[in-house]
């Protein structure tokens, strides 16, 4: 046996490993956070914590009919900026599709045991892919009963709150073998709100905004690879449309551009934690 | 399948009908006989509206495909219809807001820039922020309204008219564009009028506007032609009709639209409770709840392209989905008058509106032959509260105290209080700057009124108040079977009886 970290049991079975593995492998899995007492101490734990996500922050919500013209299975892209990612877009879907959602994350969020149980029993949280890259069940079976798979493609969170490349296609193959609608999901304001470092959002009530755009199908004979960069480019015109308007963003659909790499990382992270403006508040104009 | 509307006669197994009354509705058994009209279902909606607007702008009627009208450099204005349409206002998302996504995507990709979008308000009221954004969506209000390429139509701005000839004064930024696309939601019979009507009466001055809602083109819809083909003659028009259905009521209202012995066991329980308790609630609480109600209309088809072939294609769909057949004119007819009215979204629905609003109904939604036969009895139920909003309806206010307290007559009423109307400086004032009506709106309502009931007798309203109804030049009863006997001197005493079960709308093809 290696000292180092033990990666992810096999959920095939495969030779056998000692028990503290095993038990990674049970919460890697997910299958004890899907049955229906943890179901419903997911509904409990879930009523407190969207309140508690609206209350701390200033969620606006555009483009949920995108979300709702959707009936049954859905698979979810997102940016991922922020550990509250989960926890908004979670407070931001209906309530019916709340409770059949799962969420898929890298295998690397489940090494700590409180953590990973906390987060599969408070998100339906289960690792999307093994240490191979291969596909666990979880998502497939959730899809089959018509649930949602809420996925972040990018892999890890972003550095500096820019949209990074979709390093991982697996959503994009879930949604080709399933044939599954994929609806991209575009977040601002969570990476200022609780940033890298943070385990907790910054003073005051930031806002953070989700916004749902049309559903996207894979094409005829479109691969994962193709699909997935459709997917980034959907996320991406969100972003835009979320910055500027959706006017402006649909004449000029290239991703937001990203400022100069040279040493100048500190001003891109200065850019993501710029507060977003109350849209409701306006600078009133007395008029005759 | 989606049923089609029928008439019922009234027998032992009837049960009582849903009788609309502002915001009291009521559960009315009908004598022995009474033929009932009941709406007919809706038809299946567009699965998906984005791509049926996407298709019809492709694939026209009698036109180029949208794409290939437009240039980059070219001026584009999009005119689309206001919040009269549809009744109740439509629970998000409008039609209005995907098609118009749909619209400006095309625009986009054709690489226009200089776009800007106005709503066909007329003489109606002005929109406010939170209703652009209800009928545009989040995403066209946001890229447009900040810049003031988002606005409404303005019949007072001598400054944004133009004249195009005949008489003729139309917005000055509609006049000047290269391509008007007009997105418009046919749901009765009005469509029917064409889309060139709304256009005139939507962006027009308001001498124009009067030309075409006036006493005289109430007479003589002939009288309205110069206007309309002048309009015709100075904007390129491609238009965008989206037919609606008859889903009138969204969820938990849904169940007054239903036929009354299809009511599961949750409403027949909540009925007695609703009856029971709407009159302790109070006048305001009543609105605000009646004011929530929101339809859930779907869209039926969409037709895109030259005017004058969308406008037939679009009343052959509406007639498909709304028509009923009818077997005979009737004695007496009646109506009921909900709260919903085009002209009172976010107000109360004051004794005039409601008039015109029941005469309407039942005079004017039909084929070519109304139901009620020359010289019949109209009784209609609505409540005629003197009930006013001074912010909305400010002429109306004064309307019905001076002008129908000394006259109904509509040749008087346009003699004598016309000019003072239309240009008493308070009432423009309010009109251009808050949201209230335009000062002749009253005086057309009325004369559309007025006008169509000469075809009738005696006006009953039952449950109405007495004094509203003296002052229209109605009578007012206390329940059906006083009505009956009230007109039992012009129609007789068996008279055949109609009744007509709206909402949802219906147009009568009358044998």
């Amino acid at each position: 046996m290696s000292g180092g970290a033990p990666g992810p049991a096999d959920i095939d079975g495969g030779a056998r490993r000692p028990a503290r593995h095993r038990r990674r492998a049970r919460v890697y899995a997910g299958g004890w956070a899907r049955t229906k007492p943890a179901e419903r101490a997911r509904r409990g734990a879930q009523a407190v914590l969207v309140p508690a996500v609206t209350g701390r922050l200033a969620v606006d919500v555009n483009g949920a009919e995108h979300l709702d013209a959707v009936r049954g299975a859905a698979l979810l892209v997102a940016n991922h900026g922020s550990h509250l990612d989960t926890a908004v877009l979670l407070a931001a879907l209906p309530a019916g599709r709340r409770r059949s959602t799962g969420v898929g994350v890298g295998a690397g969020y489940f090494d700590r045991w409180p953590r990973a149980a906390g987060s599969a029993l408070a998100f339906g949280a289960f690792s999307l892919t093994r240490s191979d890259g291969r596909p666990t069940s979880t998502a497939a079976d959730l899809l089959r009963r018509g649930g949602t798979v809420l996925a972040y493609p990018e892999g890890s969170r972003s550095v500096d709150g820019f949209l990074q490349p979709f390093t991982d296609p697996t959503a994009a193959r879930l949604a080709i073998d399933l044939r599954v609608p994929v609806v991209p999901v575009a977040l601002r304001g969570t990476y200022a709100a609780m940033p890298r470092g943070r385990s907790w959002p910054v003073s005051g009530r930031p806002r953070v905004r989700v916004r749902f755009g049309r559903a996207l199908t894979p094409a005829t004979g479109e691969d994962a690879d193709a699909f997935s960069t459709r997917l980034h480019t959907a996320v991406a015109d969100l972003l835009a449309e979320d910055e500027a308007t959706w006017w402006v963003a649909l004449r000029r659909p290239a991703a937001a551009p990203e400022p100069s790499t040279d040493g100048a990382v500190w001003r891109r992270v200065w850019r993501s934690t710029v507060p977003l403006p109350d849209p409701r508040r306006r600078s009133r104009i007395w008029r005759d | 399948m989606a049923r089609p509307g029928f008439v019922l006669e009234v027998g032992e197994r009837t049960p009582p009908l849903l009788v609309p009354s502002g915001d009291r509705p009521r559960l009315e058994r009908f004598p022995h006989g009474t033929r009932v009209v009941f709406p007919a279902e809706s038809l299946p909606a567009v699965p998906d509206l984005f791509e049926a607007v996407a298709e019809a702008l492709v694939a026209p009627l009698d036109s180029e495909p949208l794409r290939a009208r437009l240039r980059p450099g070219m001026r584009l204005t999009i005119v689309f219809d206001d919040l009269c349409v549809p009744v109740p206002v439509r629970q998000a998302p409008d039609p209005r807001a995907t098609i118009l996504q749909a619209v400006l995507t095309a625009v986009a990709e054709a690489g226009v820039d200089d776009v800007a979008l106005v709503a066909l308000t007329g003489l109606n009221r002005r929109l406010t922020e939170a209703e652009l954004l209800h009928l545009t969506g989040e995403r066209v209000f946001r890229s447009f309204f900040a810049d003031g390429l988002l606005t409404c139509a303005d019949a007072e701005d001598a400054g944004g008219l133009t004249d195009v000839g005949g008489g003729v004064a139309l917005h000055t930024r509609v006049a000047a564009s290269d391509l008007v696309v007009q997105v418009r939601l046919v749901a009765g019979v009005d469509a029917t009028r064409g889309g060139a009507y709304a256009l005139a009466a939507g962006l027009g001055s308001t001498a124009t506007v009067n030309r075409l809602a006036g006493l005289a083109a109430c007479e003589d819809p002939g009288a309205a032609e110069p206007v309309l083909a002048a309009v015709a003659a100075a904007v390129e028009v491609f238009r965008v009709d989206a037919v609606l259905d008859l889903d009138a009521y969204a969820p938990p209202a849904a169940f007054l639209a239903k036929r009354e012995w299809e009511w599961n066991l949750q409403e027949r329980a909540g009925w007695p409770a609703l009856r029971r308790g709407l009159p302790y609630l109070g006048a305001k609480v009543r609105r605000r709840l009646a004011d929530r109600v929101r339809s859930a209309y779907g869209v039926t088809a969409v037709l895109a392209g030259a005017p004058e072939a969308v406008d037939p294609a679009a009343a052959k769909l509406l007639h498909a989905q709304q028509v009923v057949d009818v077997p005979a004119q009737a004695d007496l007819v009646v109506v009921g008058v909900g709260h919903a009215n085009p002209y009172a979204v976010a107000a109360p629905t004051n004794p005039v509106l409601a008039a015109w609003d029941g005469v309407r109904t039942a005079l004017t939604e039909h084929t070519g032959t109304p139901v009620l036969r020359p010289g019949g009895a109209l009784v209609l139920y609505a409540p005629l509260t003197a009930d006013f909003s001074p912010l909305r309806h400010p002429a109306y206010v004064d309307f019905y105290a001076e002008v129908l307290s000394a006259t109904t007559d509509p040749l008087e009423v346009r003699d004598r209080f016309e000019d003072r109307f239309a240009a008493d400086p308070w009432y423009t004032h309010l009109y251009r700057t808050r949201q209230a009506f335009h000062g002749l709106h009253p005086l057309h309502r009325w004369y559309q009124t007025a006008v169509a009931r000469r075809h009738c007798g005696d006006v009953v309203v039952v449950g109405g108040d007495r004094q509203s109804a003296e002052r229209l030049g109605f009578r007012a009863a206390s329940t059906f079977a006083d009505a009956c006997e009230i007109v039992a001197s012009s129609v007789g005493r068996s008279p055949s009886i109609t009744y007509l079960h709206t909402p949802p709308r219906l147009i009568a093809n009358v044998a």
